[in-house]
Protein backbone atom coordinates (compact mmCIF):
# COMPACT_ATOMS: atom_id res chain seq x y z
CA UNK A 1 0.00 0.00 0.00
CA UNK A 2 1.45 3.42 -0.95
CA UNK A 3 1.84 6.00 1.83
CA UNK A 4 2.82 9.26 0.22
CA UNK A 5 3.80 10.98 -2.95
CA UNK A 6 6.38 13.63 -2.21
CA UNK A 7 7.04 16.64 -4.46
CA UNK A 8 10.27 18.47 -3.73
CA UNK A 9 11.20 21.76 -5.37
CA UNK A 10 9.12 20.72 -8.34
CA UNK A 11 9.01 23.38 -11.07
CA UNK A 12 6.87 23.17 -14.17
CA UNK A 13 7.76 24.84 -17.47
CA UNK A 14 6.11 25.29 -20.84
CA UNK A 15 8.51 26.10 -23.67
CA UNK A 16 11.09 27.21 -21.10
CA UNK A 17 8.63 29.56 -19.45
CA UNK A 18 7.87 28.81 -15.86
CA UNK A 19 4.24 27.83 -15.25
CA UNK A 20 4.47 27.05 -11.58
CA UNK A 21 6.82 26.19 -8.76
CA UNK A 22 8.68 25.44 -6.68
CA UNK A 23 6.10 23.02 -5.31
CA UNK A 24 6.90 21.30 -2.05
CA UNK A 25 4.25 19.04 -0.66
CA UNK A 26 3.21 15.56 0.36
CA UNK A 27 0.09 13.87 -0.95
CA UNK A 28 -0.90 11.09 1.40
CA UNK A 29 -3.21 8.14 1.41
CA UNK A 30 -6.27 8.09 3.71
CA UNK A 31 -8.05 11.15 2.39
CA UNK A 32 -8.01 12.75 -1.02
CA UNK A 33 -5.74 15.66 -2.00
CA UNK A 34 -7.19 18.68 -3.80
CA UNK A 35 -5.53 20.99 -6.30
CA UNK A 36 -7.26 24.31 -7.08
CA UNK A 37 -6.42 27.52 -8.93
CA UNK A 38 -7.40 29.74 -11.82
CA UNK A 39 -7.48 28.55 -15.40
CA UNK A 40 -3.92 28.47 -16.66
CA UNK A 41 -2.30 28.20 -13.22
CA UNK A 42 -0.76 24.83 -14.06
CA UNK A 43 -3.11 22.32 -12.42
CA UNK A 44 -3.42 19.98 -15.37
CA UNK A 45 0.28 20.37 -16.15
CA UNK A 46 1.08 19.23 -12.63
CA UNK A 47 -0.99 16.06 -13.05
CA UNK A 48 0.62 15.40 -16.43
CA UNK A 49 4.07 15.94 -14.95
CA UNK A 50 3.40 13.39 -12.22
CA UNK A 51 2.01 11.01 -14.84
CA UNK A 52 5.19 11.42 -16.87
CA UNK A 53 3.40 12.97 -19.87
CA UNK A 54 4.95 16.36 -19.36
CA UNK A 55 8.72 16.41 -19.10
CA UNK A 56 9.67 20.06 -18.84
CA UNK A 57 10.16 19.86 -15.08
CA UNK A 58 12.83 20.38 -12.45
CA UNK A 59 12.92 18.95 -8.96
CA UNK A 60 11.88 15.53 -7.76
CA UNK A 61 8.85 13.30 -7.31
CA UNK A 62 9.09 10.31 -5.01
CA UNK A 63 6.71 7.62 -3.84
CA UNK A 64 7.50 6.31 -0.36
CA UNK A 65 11.06 7.68 -0.64
CA UNK A 66 11.76 5.97 -3.97
CA UNK A 67 12.09 7.91 -7.22
CA UNK A 68 8.57 7.76 -8.67
CA UNK A 69 8.10 5.57 -11.74
CA UNK A 70 4.83 6.69 -13.32
CA UNK A 71 4.59 3.80 -15.73
CA UNK A 72 2.09 1.25 -14.43
CA UNK A 73 1.61 3.16 -11.18
CA UNK A 74 -0.91 5.80 -12.19
CA UNK A 75 -4.38 6.21 -13.60
CA UNK A 76 -5.34 9.64 -14.93
CA UNK A 77 -8.89 10.71 -15.80
CA UNK A 78 -8.62 13.66 -18.17
CA UNK A 79 -10.58 16.88 -18.15
CA UNK A 80 -12.33 16.33 -21.49
CA UNK A 81 -13.12 12.65 -21.73
CA UNK A 82 -14.69 12.75 -25.18
CA UNK A 83 -11.41 13.80 -26.77
CA UNK A 84 -9.86 10.53 -25.77
CA UNK A 85 -12.44 7.87 -26.48
CA UNK A 86 -11.15 5.61 -29.21
CA UNK A 87 -13.03 2.34 -28.77
CA UNK A 88 -16.23 1.54 -30.68
CA UNK A 89 -18.25 0.55 -27.62
CA UNK A 90 -18.59 1.66 -24.02
CA UNK A 91 -17.67 -1.84 -22.88
CA UNK A 92 -14.36 -1.87 -24.73
CA UNK A 93 -13.58 1.65 -23.60
CA UNK A 94 -14.13 0.76 -19.95
CA UNK A 95 -12.21 -2.51 -20.12
CA UNK A 96 -9.36 -1.24 -22.28
CA UNK A 97 -6.72 -1.04 -19.56
CA UNK A 98 -7.77 -4.38 -18.08
CA UNK A 99 -7.65 -6.15 -21.44
CA UNK A 100 -4.21 -4.67 -22.10
CA UNK A 101 -3.02 -6.36 -18.96
CA UNK A 102 -4.26 -9.69 -20.21
CA UNK A 103 -6.48 -11.68 -17.83
CA UNK A 104 -9.67 -13.28 -18.97
CA UNK A 105 -12.09 -11.14 -20.97
CA UNK A 106 -15.04 -12.52 -19.03
CA UNK A 107 -13.72 -11.50 -15.66
CA UNK A 108 -12.68 -8.13 -17.07
CA UNK A 109 -16.19 -7.60 -18.37
CA UNK A 110 -17.59 -8.37 -14.96
CA UNK A 111 -15.29 -5.80 -13.35
CA UNK A 112 -16.11 -3.21 -16.01
CA UNK A 113 -19.86 -3.66 -15.58
CA UNK A 114 -19.57 -3.42 -11.84
CA UNK A 115 -17.82 -0.05 -12.12
CA UNK A 116 -20.24 1.32 -14.69
CA UNK A 117 -23.08 0.53 -12.32
CA UNK A 118 -21.23 2.10 -9.42
CA UNK A 119 -20.79 5.30 -11.37
CA UNK A 120 -24.51 5.29 -12.08
CA UNK A 121 -24.92 3.88 -15.60
CA UNK A 122 -27.09 0.88 -16.35
CA UNK A 123 -24.45 -1.56 -17.67
CA UNK A 124 -26.98 -3.60 -19.62
CA UNK A 125 -28.21 -0.55 -21.46
CA UNK A 126 -24.90 1.17 -22.14
CA UNK A 127 -22.38 -1.64 -22.66
CA UNK A 128 -22.78 -1.85 -26.44
CA UNK A 129 -23.41 1.83 -27.15
CA UNK A 130 -20.93 4.01 -29.00
CA UNK A 131 -19.12 6.25 -26.48
CA UNK A 132 -19.73 9.35 -28.59
CA UNK A 133 -23.50 8.76 -28.63
CA UNK A 134 -23.78 9.62 -24.98
CA UNK A 135 -24.71 12.77 -23.09
CA UNK A 136 -21.93 14.85 -21.51
CA UNK A 137 -22.43 13.44 -18.02
CA UNK A 138 -22.71 9.88 -19.31
CA UNK A 139 -19.34 10.29 -21.09
CA UNK A 140 -17.84 11.49 -17.84
CA UNK A 141 -19.15 8.38 -16.08
CA UNK A 142 -17.65 6.11 -18.74
CA UNK A 143 -14.29 7.87 -18.39
CA UNK A 144 -14.42 7.51 -14.62
CA UNK A 145 -15.24 3.81 -14.93
CA UNK A 146 -12.30 3.34 -17.30
CA UNK A 147 -10.10 5.06 -14.74
CA UNK A 148 -11.20 2.97 -11.78
CA UNK A 149 -11.30 -0.57 -13.26
CA UNK A 150 -7.61 -0.83 -12.62
CA UNK A 151 -6.57 0.77 -9.40
CA UNK A 152 -2.85 1.54 -9.43
CA UNK A 153 -1.28 3.21 -6.36
CA UNK A 154 -1.77 6.77 -7.60
CA UNK A 155 -5.15 7.93 -9.00
CA UNK A 156 -5.42 11.39 -10.54
CA UNK A 157 -8.61 13.09 -11.69
CA UNK A 158 -8.80 16.34 -13.63
CA UNK A 159 -12.06 18.19 -12.91
CA UNK A 160 -14.13 15.04 -12.55
CA UNK A 161 -17.16 16.94 -11.19
CA UNK A 162 -17.64 18.99 -14.36
CA UNK A 163 -20.78 17.83 -16.15
CA UNK A 164 -21.88 15.39 -13.45
CA UNK A 165 -25.35 15.93 -12.01
CA UNK A 166 -25.75 16.18 -8.25
CA UNK A 167 -26.44 12.46 -7.80
CA UNK A 168 -23.30 11.70 -9.79
CA UNK A 169 -21.26 14.11 -7.71
CA UNK A 170 -22.39 12.43 -4.50
CA UNK A 171 -21.39 9.06 -5.95
CA UNK A 172 -17.99 10.48 -6.78
CA UNK A 173 -17.48 11.61 -3.21
CA UNK A 174 -18.51 8.22 -1.86
CA UNK A 175 -16.33 6.23 -4.25
CA UNK A 176 -13.25 8.40 -3.82
CA UNK A 177 -13.50 8.32 -0.06
CA UNK A 178 -13.30 4.55 -0.26
CA UNK A 179 -10.50 4.46 -2.84
CA UNK A 180 -8.42 6.93 -0.83
CA UNK A 181 -8.15 4.42 2.02
CA UNK A 182 -5.52 2.47 0.16
CA UNK A 183 -4.55 4.72 -2.76
CA UNK A 184 -3.13 8.18 -3.18
CA UNK A 185 -5.81 10.27 -4.84
CA UNK A 186 -5.13 13.68 -6.42
CA UNK A 187 -8.03 15.72 -7.70
CA UNK A 188 -8.09 19.00 -9.62
CA UNK A 189 -11.33 20.92 -9.25
CA UNK A 190 -13.16 24.24 -9.50
CA UNK A 191 -15.85 22.98 -7.11
CA UNK A 192 -14.16 21.96 -3.86
CA UNK A 193 -17.29 22.36 -1.68
CA UNK A 194 -18.55 18.78 -1.76
CA UNK A 195 -15.05 17.33 -1.57
CA UNK A 196 -13.69 19.22 1.42
CA UNK A 197 -15.01 16.73 4.03
CA UNK A 198 -13.06 13.86 2.43
CA UNK A 199 -9.89 15.86 1.75
CA UNK A 200 -6.75 16.20 3.82
CA UNK A 201 -5.53 19.42 2.23
CA UNK A 202 -5.52 21.76 -0.71
CA UNK A 203 -2.69 22.75 -2.98
CA UNK A 204 -3.52 26.23 -4.28
CA UNK A 205 -1.66 27.25 -7.44
CA UNK A 206 -1.52 30.98 -8.01
CA UNK A 207 0.82 33.47 -9.67
CA UNK A 208 3.37 30.76 -10.38
CA UNK A 209 3.38 29.83 -6.72
CA UNK A 210 2.02 26.81 -4.94
CA UNK A 211 0.77 26.94 -1.37
CA UNK A 212 -0.47 23.98 0.60
CA UNK A 213 -3.30 24.52 3.09
CA UNK A 214 -4.87 22.31 5.66
CA UNK A 215 -8.66 22.32 4.99
CA UNK A 216 -9.79 24.48 7.90
CA UNK A 217 -7.06 27.00 7.21
CA UNK A 218 -8.17 27.22 3.60
CA UNK A 219 -11.80 27.79 4.58
CA UNK A 220 -10.79 30.34 7.23
CA UNK A 221 -8.82 32.36 4.68
CA UNK A 222 -11.70 32.26 2.19
CA UNK A 223 -14.25 33.25 4.83
CA UNK A 224 -12.20 36.17 6.14
CA UNK A 225 -11.20 37.56 2.76
CA UNK A 226 -13.22 37.34 -0.43
CA UNK A 227 -10.02 37.95 -2.41
CA UNK A 228 -8.49 34.66 -1.29
CA UNK A 229 -10.70 32.11 -3.01
CA UNK A 230 -14.37 32.45 -3.99
CA UNK A 231 -16.23 29.96 -1.79
CA UNK A 232 -20.06 30.42 -1.90
CA UNK A 233 -21.01 33.90 -0.67
CA UNK A 234 -23.86 32.77 1.58
CA UNK A 235 -21.44 30.46 3.42
CA UNK A 236 -18.77 33.11 3.89
CA UNK A 237 -21.31 35.63 5.14
CA UNK A 238 -22.83 33.21 7.62
CA UNK A 239 -19.44 32.13 8.99
CA UNK A 240 -17.54 35.43 8.96
CA UNK A 241 -18.42 36.29 12.59
CA UNK A 242 -16.88 32.97 13.64
CA UNK A 243 -13.68 32.94 11.61
CA UNK A 244 -11.62 32.16 14.70
CA UNK A 245 -13.10 28.67 15.13
CA UNK A 246 -10.91 25.61 14.73
CA UNK A 247 -13.26 23.46 12.73
CA UNK A 248 -15.61 24.85 10.09
CA UNK A 249 -18.95 23.24 9.29
CA UNK A 250 -19.34 21.61 5.87
CA UNK A 251 -20.45 23.83 3.00
CA UNK A 252 -24.09 22.82 2.91
CA UNK A 253 -27.24 24.38 4.29
CA UNK A 254 -27.96 21.76 6.95
CA UNK A 255 -24.46 21.78 8.46
CA UNK A 256 -24.21 25.56 8.61
CA UNK A 257 -27.69 25.87 10.07
CA UNK A 258 -26.91 23.35 12.77
CA UNK A 259 -23.64 25.09 13.54
CA UNK A 260 -25.36 28.47 13.97
CA UNK A 261 -28.04 27.01 16.21
CA UNK A 262 -25.42 25.58 18.52
CA UNK A 263 -23.66 28.93 18.66
CA UNK A 264 -26.86 30.65 19.78
CA UNK A 265 -27.45 28.18 22.61
CA UNK B 1 -39.48 33.46 -30.12
CA UNK B 2 -38.93 29.72 -29.96
CA UNK B 3 -41.95 27.50 -30.33
CA UNK B 4 -42.20 23.76 -29.69
CA UNK B 5 -45.49 22.32 -30.89
CA UNK B 6 -46.10 18.71 -29.87
CA UNK B 7 -42.53 17.77 -30.72
CA UNK B 8 -41.43 14.14 -30.70
CA UNK B 9 -37.89 12.97 -31.22
CA UNK B 10 -35.77 9.81 -30.98
CA UNK B 11 -32.11 9.31 -31.90
CA UNK B 12 -32.78 5.89 -33.37
CA UNK B 13 -36.31 5.21 -34.42
CA UNK B 14 -35.95 1.42 -34.14
CA UNK B 15 -34.82 1.28 -30.52
CA UNK B 16 -37.87 1.26 -28.30
CA UNK B 17 -36.11 1.55 -24.96
CA UNK B 18 -33.78 4.43 -25.65
CA UNK B 19 -34.24 8.11 -24.94
CA UNK B 20 -37.31 9.79 -26.43
CA UNK B 21 -39.07 13.16 -26.44
CA UNK B 22 -42.83 12.67 -26.66
CA UNK B 23 -45.18 15.43 -27.81
CA UNK B 24 -43.57 18.25 -25.88
CA UNK B 25 -44.82 21.83 -26.32
CA UNK B 26 -43.44 25.10 -24.92
CA UNK B 27 -42.24 28.51 -26.00
CA UNK B 28 -39.37 30.86 -25.05
CA UNK B 29 -39.41 34.63 -25.41
CA UNK B 30 -36.43 36.69 -26.51
CA UNK B 31 -34.60 39.16 -24.22
CA UNK B 32 -34.60 36.76 -21.30
CA UNK B 33 -32.05 34.35 -19.91
CA UNK B 34 -33.66 30.92 -20.01
CA UNK B 35 -32.17 28.16 -17.89
CA UNK B 36 -32.48 24.53 -19.01
CA UNK B 37 -31.76 22.24 -16.09
CA UNK B 38 -32.08 18.52 -15.31
CA UNK B 39 -29.96 15.45 -14.54
CA UNK B 40 -27.50 13.68 -16.82
CA UNK B 41 -29.20 12.25 -19.87
CA UNK B 42 -32.44 14.16 -19.26
CA UNK B 43 -32.33 15.70 -22.75
CA UNK B 44 -30.99 19.24 -22.25
CA UNK B 45 -28.37 19.08 -25.01
CA UNK B 46 -30.82 17.32 -27.30
CA UNK B 47 -33.25 20.22 -26.93
CA UNK B 48 -30.41 22.63 -27.70
CA UNK B 49 -29.54 20.74 -30.88
CA UNK B 50 -33.18 20.65 -31.93
CA UNK B 51 -33.49 24.42 -31.53
CA UNK B 52 -30.27 25.00 -33.48
CA UNK B 53 -31.57 22.85 -36.33
CA UNK B 54 -28.79 20.30 -35.87
CA UNK B 55 -31.45 17.65 -35.20
CA UNK B 56 -34.99 17.54 -36.50
CA UNK B 57 -38.19 16.39 -34.85
CA UNK B 58 -39.79 13.13 -35.88
CA UNK B 59 -43.24 14.64 -35.40
CA UNK B 60 -44.55 18.06 -34.45
CA UNK B 61 -42.97 21.37 -35.30
CA UNK B 62 -40.24 23.69 -34.00
CA UNK B 63 -40.25 27.35 -34.99
CA UNK B 64 -37.42 29.78 -34.31
CA UNK B 65 -38.05 33.44 -35.22
CA UNK B 66 -41.00 32.27 -37.30
CA UNK B 67 -38.94 29.76 -39.29
CA UNK B 68 -39.59 26.03 -39.32
CA UNK B 69 -36.30 24.37 -38.26
CA UNK B 70 -36.99 21.32 -40.43
CA UNK B 71 -37.59 23.33 -43.58
CA UNK B 72 -35.03 26.13 -43.33
CA UNK B 73 -31.77 24.71 -42.00
CA UNK B 74 -29.43 27.29 -43.49
CA UNK B 75 -31.43 30.22 -42.14
CA UNK B 76 -31.67 28.64 -38.70
CA UNK B 77 -27.91 28.14 -38.48
CA UNK B 78 -27.55 31.91 -38.85
CA UNK B 79 -30.21 32.76 -36.34
CA UNK B 80 -29.08 30.39 -33.60
CA UNK B 81 -25.54 30.43 -32.25
CA UNK B 82 -24.59 27.51 -30.05
CA UNK B 83 -21.61 27.31 -27.73
CA UNK B 84 -20.81 23.73 -26.84
CA UNK B 85 -19.77 22.18 -23.57
CA UNK B 86 -16.11 22.01 -24.55
CA UNK B 87 -14.72 25.09 -26.35
CA UNK B 88 -11.80 23.09 -27.76
CA UNK B 89 -14.19 21.32 -30.10
CA UNK B 90 -15.47 24.59 -31.47
CA UNK B 91 -12.39 26.69 -32.15
CA UNK B 92 -11.29 26.31 -35.78
CA UNK B 93 -8.79 29.14 -36.30
CA UNK B 94 -5.14 29.02 -35.27
CA UNK B 95 -5.23 32.58 -33.91
CA UNK B 96 -8.01 34.47 -32.16
CA UNK B 97 -8.45 36.80 -35.12
CA UNK B 98 -8.64 33.95 -37.58
CA UNK B 99 -11.25 32.13 -35.55
CA UNK B 100 -13.53 35.16 -35.49
CA UNK B 101 -12.96 35.76 -39.23
CA UNK B 102 -14.05 32.23 -40.01
CA UNK B 103 -17.66 32.94 -39.11
CA UNK B 104 -17.64 36.13 -41.16
CA UNK B 105 -16.37 34.28 -44.20
CA UNK B 106 -19.33 31.96 -43.89
CA UNK B 107 -21.60 34.98 -44.01
CA UNK B 108 -19.83 36.16 -47.17
CA UNK B 109 -18.89 39.52 -45.62
CA UNK B 110 -16.52 41.47 -47.93
CA UNK B 111 -12.90 41.00 -46.82
CA UNK B 112 -12.42 44.76 -46.48
CA UNK B 113 -15.09 45.04 -43.81
CA UNK B 114 -13.77 42.21 -41.73
CA UNK B 115 -11.01 43.87 -39.63
CA UNK B 116 -13.42 46.47 -38.29
CA UNK B 117 -16.06 43.91 -37.41
CA UNK B 118 -13.47 41.70 -35.73
CA UNK B 119 -12.07 44.61 -33.74
CA UNK B 120 -15.57 45.62 -32.61
CA UNK B 121 -16.60 42.23 -31.36
CA UNK B 122 -13.24 41.64 -29.69
CA UNK B 123 -13.62 44.89 -27.79
CA UNK B 124 -17.14 43.96 -26.77
CA UNK B 125 -15.88 40.66 -25.32
CA UNK B 126 -12.76 42.23 -23.84
CA UNK B 127 -10.32 40.12 -25.83
CA UNK B 128 -8.95 42.83 -28.14
CA UNK B 129 -5.45 42.33 -26.72
CA UNK B 130 -5.52 38.67 -27.67
CA UNK B 131 -6.33 38.98 -31.37
CA UNK B 132 -2.89 37.87 -32.60
CA UNK B 133 -2.51 35.11 -30.01
CA UNK B 134 -2.42 31.45 -31.00
CA UNK B 135 -5.59 29.84 -29.67
CA UNK B 136 -3.76 27.13 -27.76
CA UNK B 137 -2.21 29.83 -25.53
CA UNK B 138 -5.60 30.90 -24.20
CA UNK B 139 -6.93 29.97 -20.78
CA UNK B 140 -10.27 28.16 -20.46
CA UNK B 141 -12.16 31.37 -19.72
CA UNK B 142 -10.51 33.17 -22.64
CA UNK B 143 -11.35 30.32 -25.01
CA UNK B 144 -14.94 30.62 -23.99
CA UNK B 145 -14.97 34.37 -24.65
CA UNK B 146 -13.49 33.65 -28.08
CA UNK B 147 -16.23 31.12 -28.86
CA UNK B 148 -18.84 33.67 -27.85
CA UNK B 149 -17.18 36.36 -29.99
CA UNK B 150 -17.01 34.04 -33.00
CA UNK B 151 -20.70 33.24 -32.66
CA UNK B 152 -21.84 36.80 -31.84
CA UNK B 153 -20.08 38.30 -34.83
CA UNK B 154 -22.63 36.49 -36.98
CA UNK B 155 -25.38 38.44 -35.20
CA UNK B 156 -27.57 35.53 -34.19
CA UNK B 157 -30.97 36.12 -32.61
CA UNK B 158 -30.55 33.29 -30.15
CA UNK B 159 -27.52 32.17 -28.19
CA UNK B 160 -27.42 28.75 -26.60
CA UNK B 161 -24.74 27.85 -24.05
CA UNK B 162 -24.34 24.17 -23.21
CA UNK B 163 -22.97 24.01 -19.65
CA UNK B 164 -20.82 27.13 -19.97
CA UNK B 165 -19.91 27.32 -16.30
CA UNK B 166 -18.92 23.77 -15.45
CA UNK B 167 -15.40 24.11 -16.87
CA UNK B 168 -14.79 27.66 -15.67
CA UNK B 169 -12.89 28.55 -12.54
CA UNK B 170 -15.00 30.31 -9.89
CA UNK B 171 -13.58 33.74 -10.79
CA UNK B 172 -14.45 33.35 -14.47
CA UNK B 173 -17.91 32.09 -13.53
CA UNK B 174 -18.73 35.40 -11.90
CA UNK B 175 -17.46 37.26 -14.97
CA UNK B 176 -19.54 35.03 -17.22
CA UNK B 177 -22.78 36.08 -15.55
CA UNK B 178 -21.83 39.75 -15.66
CA UNK B 179 -21.03 39.41 -19.36
CA UNK B 180 -24.38 37.69 -20.00
CA UNK B 181 -26.35 40.46 -18.29
CA UNK B 182 -24.62 43.03 -20.49
CA UNK B 183 -25.33 40.99 -23.62
CA UNK B 184 -28.98 40.74 -22.69
CA UNK B 185 -29.26 44.47 -22.19
CA UNK B 186 -27.26 45.63 -25.19
CA UNK B 187 -28.28 43.20 -27.88
CA UNK B 188 -31.55 41.88 -29.16
CA UNK B 189 -30.91 38.27 -28.31
CA UNK B 190 -32.60 35.44 -26.56
CA UNK B 191 -30.29 33.43 -24.33
CA UNK B 192 -30.54 29.80 -23.26
CA UNK B 193 -28.10 28.45 -20.70
CA UNK B 194 -27.91 24.76 -19.91
CA UNK B 195 -26.51 24.15 -16.46
CA UNK B 196 -25.82 21.51 -13.89
CA UNK B 197 -24.41 24.01 -11.40
CA UNK B 198 -27.18 24.82 -8.93
CA UNK B 199 -25.54 28.11 -7.94
CA UNK B 200 -26.36 29.29 -11.47
CA UNK B 201 -30.11 29.00 -10.98
CA UNK B 202 -30.69 32.42 -9.50
CA UNK B 203 -29.17 34.07 -12.56
CA UNK B 204 -31.99 32.80 -14.76
CA UNK B 205 -35.10 34.80 -15.62
CA UNK B 206 -36.99 31.63 -16.44
CA UNK B 207 -36.25 27.97 -15.72
CA UNK B 208 -37.26 24.76 -17.49
CA UNK B 209 -36.57 21.45 -15.80
CA UNK B 210 -36.25 18.32 -17.91
CA UNK B 211 -36.45 14.70 -16.81
CA UNK B 212 -36.15 11.72 -19.11
CA UNK B 213 -36.95 13.78 -22.21
CA UNK B 214 -39.99 15.42 -20.64
CA UNK B 215 -40.47 19.03 -19.60
CA UNK B 216 -41.54 18.73 -15.96
CA UNK B 217 -41.34 22.31 -14.66
CA UNK B 218 -41.49 25.83 -16.11
CA UNK B 219 -41.26 28.94 -13.95
CA UNK B 220 -39.14 31.61 -12.34
CA UNK B 221 -36.37 30.88 -9.81
CA UNK B 222 -38.78 32.07 -7.08
CA UNK B 223 -41.36 29.55 -8.24
CA UNK B 224 -38.79 26.76 -8.38
CA UNK B 225 -37.74 27.62 -4.84
CA UNK B 226 -41.18 26.77 -3.50
CA UNK B 227 -42.25 24.13 -6.02
CA UNK B 228 -43.07 20.68 -4.72
CA UNK B 229 -40.68 18.48 -6.61
CA UNK B 230 -40.37 14.70 -6.51
CA UNK B 231 -37.34 13.51 -4.54
CA UNK B 232 -34.08 13.39 -6.44
CA UNK B 233 -35.42 15.30 -9.44
CA UNK B 234 -33.42 18.40 -8.72
CA UNK B 235 -30.92 19.63 -6.17
CA UNK B 236 -31.80 23.17 -5.15
CA UNK B 237 -28.94 25.58 -4.44
CA UNK B 238 -27.60 25.24 -0.90
CA UNK B 239 -28.08 28.98 -0.58
CA UNK B 240 -31.84 28.62 -1.08
CA UNK B 241 -32.01 25.72 1.33
CA UNK B 242 -30.12 27.74 3.90
CA UNK B 243 -32.50 30.69 3.50
CA UNK B 244 -35.46 28.35 3.94
CA UNK B 245 -34.03 26.95 7.16
CA UNK B 246 -33.43 30.45 8.51
CA UNK B 247 -36.93 31.57 7.57
CA UNK B 248 -38.51 28.53 9.20
CA UNK B 249 -36.57 29.33 12.34
CA UNK B 250 -37.64 32.96 12.44
CA UNK B 251 -41.27 32.14 11.75
N1 LIG C 1 -25.83 11.11 -30.74
C1 LIG C 1 -26.61 10.34 -29.97
N2 LIG C 1 -27.07 9.14 -30.41
C2 LIG C 1 -27.86 8.37 -29.64
N3 LIG C 1 -28.24 8.69 -28.39
C3 LIG C 1 -27.82 9.86 -27.88
C4 LIG C 1 -26.98 10.76 -28.64
N4 LIG C 1 -26.72 11.84 -27.88
C5 LIG C 1 -27.37 11.65 -26.71
N5 LIG C 1 -28.03 10.48 -26.69
C6 LIG C 1 -28.86 9.94 -25.60
O1 LIG C 1 -29.98 10.80 -25.38
C7 LIG C 1 -30.22 11.02 -24.00
C8 LIG C 1 -30.27 12.52 -23.74
O2 LIG C 1 -29.00 13.07 -23.99
P1 LIG C 1 -28.64 14.61 -23.81
O3 LIG C 1 -27.26 14.78 -24.32
O4 LIG C 1 -29.71 15.42 -24.41
O5 LIG C 1 -28.70 14.75 -22.23
P2 LIG C 1 -28.29 15.98 -21.28
O6 LIG C 1 -29.49 16.35 -20.52
O7 LIG C 1 -27.62 17.02 -22.07
O8 LIG C 1 -27.28 15.26 -20.28
P3 LIG C 1 -25.88 15.75 -19.62
O9 LIG C 1 -26.22 16.55 -18.42
O10 LIG C 1 -25.25 14.47 -19.20
O11 LIG C 1 -25.10 16.50 -20.66
C9 LIG C 1 -29.12 10.28 -23.26
O12 LIG C 1 -29.64 9.12 -22.70
C10 LIG C 1 -28.08 9.95 -24.31
O13 LIG C 1 -27.51 8.68 -24.05
MG1 LIG D 1 -25.55 17.78 -22.18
Amino acid sequence: MPEDLHLEKLELFYQRQKVCGPINCRFSRGKINLVVGRAGSGKSTLLKAIAGFHNEVKGSISLDSQVFQADGNIALAFQNPENLFFNPTVGEEVCFALNQKGQSRDSNEEIGKKWLERWGLDAQKYWHKHPLELSGGEKRKVALSACTVLLPPVIMLDEPLAGLDYAGQLKLVEILEEIACDHIVLLVTHDPELLLPISSGILFLQNEEADYYEINQFIRNAVSSSDFYPLPKWYCQALRPFDGIREFPMINAASVHEFLQKKVE
Amino acid sequence: MILFDRVSFRYKSNEETSFAIREVSFSCRQNLIHGFIGGNGSGKSTYARLIAGLLHPEAGKIEVCGLDTSAEDAQIHRKVGIIFQNPDNQIVGTTVEEDIAFGLENLAIPTNDMPEKIQQIAEEMGIENLLKKPVHHLSGGQKQLLCIASVLVMQPEWLIFDEPTSHLDPWSRRNFWKMLEILKQQRQVGIIVISQVSDDFENFDSIRLFADGDLVFTGSPEELKVANMADGLIHLPEKWQFEKLREAENA
